[in-house]
């Protein structure tokens, strides 16, 4: 098991208790994320859909790669890595 | 609610925007979120528009520049604290795709440009039940006054900006 730095948006923040930041405990992104809404299960629905998937709107970054093209929540979070949620910021005028 | 925005940082936007027709051009708000809901914007930045429908009516901020302007922002202790975009060819008011997709807690700062008109800009919020909520545009009070003035009515009386083409 590793430990990382998991950096939250803005939008997110107020599902757990206002950190912009937390340091978790996860060796894959999945592991991780899970961790993460054990904690904080506000956050569950809004990162994962209901088959434990990422959501379309939402991104992870692992020490500025992103876990979409590298194994999905499979991808390994090396010790002390930075993760990032990153979430889709979208819209259309019509 | 209320957007602090230097008046210098929208004409910024304006000129991207102006640039990017006839497809919409979007960023972010970089600065500080209060406790009060007042939010202030310290720059403006561009970023790619990542969308993979028609660029004309979608925008979808690429990822690799969010991750990037929040990088910088944290190492200033700022934060993301909102979105532009633009409507080039309608009116600066968040279109139903913009409610389905934004987050509750940012600021949209939308430039619209509804039958070719003048360039307005107006700013909103969205409540976790995905209702729109206009926010106060506003300049620094010390600073100098620019060209794209913001914190004016509309003629509903409602806060705007115009920018005339």
């Amino acid at each position: 098991m590793t430990r990382a730095t998991l950096r939250l948006p803005t939008p997110l923040r107020a599902f757990c208790g206002g950190s912009d930041e937390l340091q978790l405990d996860g060796g894959t992104v999945g592991e991780l994320l899970g961790t993460l809404v054990a904690q904080h299960p506000g956050l569950s629905g809004r990162i994962l859909d209901d088959a434990g998937a990422l959501r379309r709107f939402v991104n992870v970054f692992v020490d500025g790669r992103n876990a979409r093209g590298e194994g999905g929540l499979a991808m390994a979070v090396p010790q002390g890595a930075v993760v990032t949620i990153v979430p889709a910021v979208a819209g259309g005028a019509s | 609610m209320e957007l602090e925005v230097d008046g210098s940082q929208v004409a910024r936007i304006v000129a991207w925007v102006r640039a990017a027709l006839p497809y919409e051009a979007c960023g972010l708000l970089v600065g500080r979120a209060d406790a009060d809901g007042r939010v202030t914007v310290v720059r403006a930045e561009l970023a790619r528009n990542a969308t993979t429908e028609p660029a004309e009516d979608r925008y979808e901020v690429h990822p690799e520049d969010f991750l990037a302007s929040d990088r910088a922002a944290r190492a200033e202790g700022l934060d993301v604290v909102g979105v532009w975009h633009s409507h080039p060819d309608s009116a600066a008011r968040p279109s139903r795709t913009d409610l389905e997709r934004a987050w509750p807690g940012w600021s949209y700062l939308i430039v619209g440009r509804a039958a070719h008109a003048d360039l307005h800009v107006r700013s909103w919020r969205v409540d976790e039940n995905g209702d729109a909520h206009e926010e106060r545009l506003c300049e620094p009070l010390t600073e100098s006054r620019t060209e794209a003035r913001v914190a004016g009515r509309d003629h509903f009386g409602r806060p705007s900006v115009t920018i005339a083409s």
